[in-house]
C-alpha cells in the first residue's frame, strides 16, 4: 500500500511542478543514473505441477511463469504437422496495477503481448523436434510497474530452460526509454507514461540476435543506436541472474550432500 | 567437485576427448559448433540432461495404459504428447480401457507416433509417473539401485523408459517414497549410500511391527 501511495505522490509532484522534469541533476525519479537497471531477482522451480516455472521480481514488477508441454495441440486445426506451436498466454491480475479494469478477460494489451512473446520464442525453441504439438507458456502478472513484457520474456526463458525444452539460446529482454531528451535504461512506469519514447528489446545471449524490437514514440537515428548499445551492454548482467536462478534449483541439495560426505569421512 | 550446469546456447568445448556427451543435449549451429540446447549437467566426464520430455527410441521398454479400444488396434497413453498404437494382432487377449501394459517400442514415424509390440498385461499393481531423464538414476549401474529396492522391500517394480513405473507387492508406499526421493535428488552425489541407509531404517521399522 505504501508503494502505491508513493507512486501516486510522485505522479502528483510531477504534474504539479512547473518544469515537469523526470531527470534532475542526472538522477531519475527513483535515484538511478541513466545507465542503471532496477533491482532484479529471479528464481526457478516455484510451481509444483508445471514442467518448468520461474518467478521474477524486477523493480516493482512481480511475474510468475509456468511452462507445460509439449502436449497434443488443441484445437487440432491450430496444429502444424512440421513443428510445435508455442502458445504464450500473458494475463494481468485484476489487482496488478493502480488503474481499475473495465471488464474481465483478455484486453487489447494482453492479446498483443501474448502474440509478441510467442513470436520471440518461436524463433528460439527447437520446434521441429516435436511436430503437431503445443508448448504452453502461462505468464501471470501479479504486480506491474512498467516493462512487464521484458520481465515476462526474461522469466519465460528461464521457465522454458527449466522445463528441459530444447532451445537454441537463452534470451534476455530489456527496455530503453527517452526521457527529457535523454536515452535511459529500463524505464519505470512514470518514465514510460510521461517520457517521449519506449523501446523494448529481446536479445539472445550468445549470438546477440534481436528477437524483439518495438518502438513507441519518436527517436532520432543516433538515439536508437545508443539505445541498442545500452541494451546490448546489459545482457550479461541479466544472464548472470538467469544462470544463478537455474543453478540454485540444483545447488541447494548439492550443498547438503557435501556436508554429509564430510561427516561420513 | 567438477560438477557444472550448462544452459541452452553455451558452446561445448571438448578439451578432453574422453568426454561422453548424451546426443540429446546439443545441436550443431551454422558455424559447425556444438551448442547446448537443454539444461545439462557435467559430472565424471559425462554430460547428461537434467530435465525434459521423453524422446522415444526403438527397442525401449515402456509402461502404458490402454486409453481406447478401436477395431484393429488399441490406443495407449504413454506420458508423451500422442498416444501410442498397439495393433490387436500383437496379442491374443482382449484389453479393456484402463489396463496397464508393458510393451516394446517397435516403430516411430516422422510425427513421433509410436507403434508398440510384445505387450504384457500387468494385472493389479499401481503406476507412478516420474521425470523420464531420471530413469537411468533409478535403474543405477547394471540395475543395482532398482534391485536393491526390490530385494529390501520385497516388491515387484517394472521401470518404463517413458517415465511410468509399475509397482506391485508389499511395501508400495515405502517404495514410492524412495523412488520420488531419487527423482528429486538424482543429481546428488552419494545417493546410493543414502538410499541404503533409508532402506535399512525402513526394514527395522517393519520388523518391529
Amino acid at each position: 500500500m505504501s508503494e502505491l501511495n508513493n507512486t501516486n505522490q510522485e505522479k502528483k509532484e510531477i504534474l504539479n511542478s512547473q518544469e515537469k522534469k523526470l531527470i534532475i541533476d542526472g538522477k531519475r525519479l527513483d535515484g538511478r543514473t541513466e545507465n542503471e537497471m532496477r533491482e532484479l531477482k529471479l528464481s526457478a522451480n516455484v510451481l509444483n505441477s508445471a514442467n518448468g516455472s520461474s518467478y521474477i521480481h524486477w523493480g516493482k514488477n512481480k511475474i510468475v511463469v509456468g511452462v507445460y508441454g509439449p502436449k497434443e495441440c488443441l484445437p487440432k486445426h491450430t496444429a502444424d504437422i512440421f513443428k510445435s506451436i508455442i502458445k504464450c498466454t500473458y494475463r494481468m491480475a485484476p489487482f496488478c496495477s493502480a488503474e481499475a479494469r473495465d471488464k474481465p478477460g483478455p484486453n487489447r494489451r494482453s492479446i498483443e503481448l501474448s502474440k509478441v512473446i510467442s513470436n520471440v520464442f518461436e524463433g528460439l525453441v527447437a520446434t521441429e523436434a516435436f511436430p503437431k504439438t503445443e508448448i504452453d507458456v502461462f505468464i501471470e502478472v501479479l504486480q506491474s510497474d512498467g516493462g512487464t513484457r521484458c520481465a515476462s520474456i526474461t522469466a519465460a526463458s528461464v521457465a522454458l530452460a527449466h522445463a528441459g525444452i530444447p532451445m537454441k539460446d537463452m534470451v534476455v529482454a530489456i527496455a530503453c526509454g527517452k526521457v527529457d531528451g535523454k536515452i535511459v535504461l529500463d524505464p519505470s512506469k512514470e518514465e514510460d507514461n510521461f517520457g517521449e519514447s519506449d523501446i523494448p528489446m529481446a536479445i539472445t545471449v550468445h549470438s546477440k540476435k534481436f528477437m524483439l524490437l518495438q518502438l513507441d514514440g519518436k527517436v532520432k537515428r543516433e538515439e536508437l543506436e545508443k539505445a541498442l548499445d545500452m541494451a546490448l551492454n546489459s545482457v550479461e548482467t541479466i544472464y548472470k541472474k538467469q544462470r544463478n536462478a537455474l543453478e540454485n534449483v540444483y545447488s541447494q541439495t548439492l550443498d547438503e550432500e557435501i556436508e554429509a560426505e564430510l561427516i561420513m569421512d | 567437485m567438477n560438477d557444472k550446469i550448462f544452459l541452452p546456447g553455451e558452446e561445448i568445448i571438448e578439451s578432453d576427448s574422453s568426454l561422453k556427451i548424451n546426443p540429446v543435449v546439443y545441436y550443431v549451429d551454422e558455424k559447425n559448433r556444438k551448442r547446448f540446447q537443454r539444461l545439462s549437467l557435467l559430472r565424471d566426464n559425462s554430460i547428461i540432461p537434467l530435465k525434459g520430455p521423453y524422446i522415444p527410441r526403438i527397442g525401449d521398454q515402456i509402461i502404458g495404459v490402454i486409453s481406447d479400444v478401436k477395431f484393429a488396434y488399441y490406443d495407449v497413453e504413454l506420458n508423451v504428447a500422442f498416444s501410442g498404437i498397439l495393433p490387436a494382432r500383437e496379442t491374443k487377449f482382449d484389453f479393456r480401457v484402463g489396463q496397464i501394459i508393458s510393451a516394446i517400442v517397435e516403430e516411430i514415424d516422422e510425427n513421433l507416433e509410436i507403434t508398440l509390440g510384445k505387450p504384457r498385461a500387468l494385472r493389479r499393481g499401481t503406476i507412478i509417473s516420474i521425470d523420464p531423464t531420471k530413469i537411468p538414476r533409478i535403474l543405477g549401474k547394471e540395475d543395482t539401485m532398482l534391485n536393491l529396492i526390490k530385494n529390501k522391500l520385497n516388491c515387484e517394480i517394472i521401470v518404463g523408459k517413458n517415465g511410468y513405473i509399475w509397482l506391485n507387492g508389499e511395501n508400495i508406499p515405502h517404495a514410492i517414497e524412495i523412488l520420488k526421493l531419487i527423482e528429486s535428488q538424482a543429481h546428488v552425489r552419494g545417493l546410493t549410500n543414502k538410499i541404503e541407509n533409508m532402506l535399512a531404517e525402513i526394514n527395522q521399522e517393519l520388523k518391529k511391527n
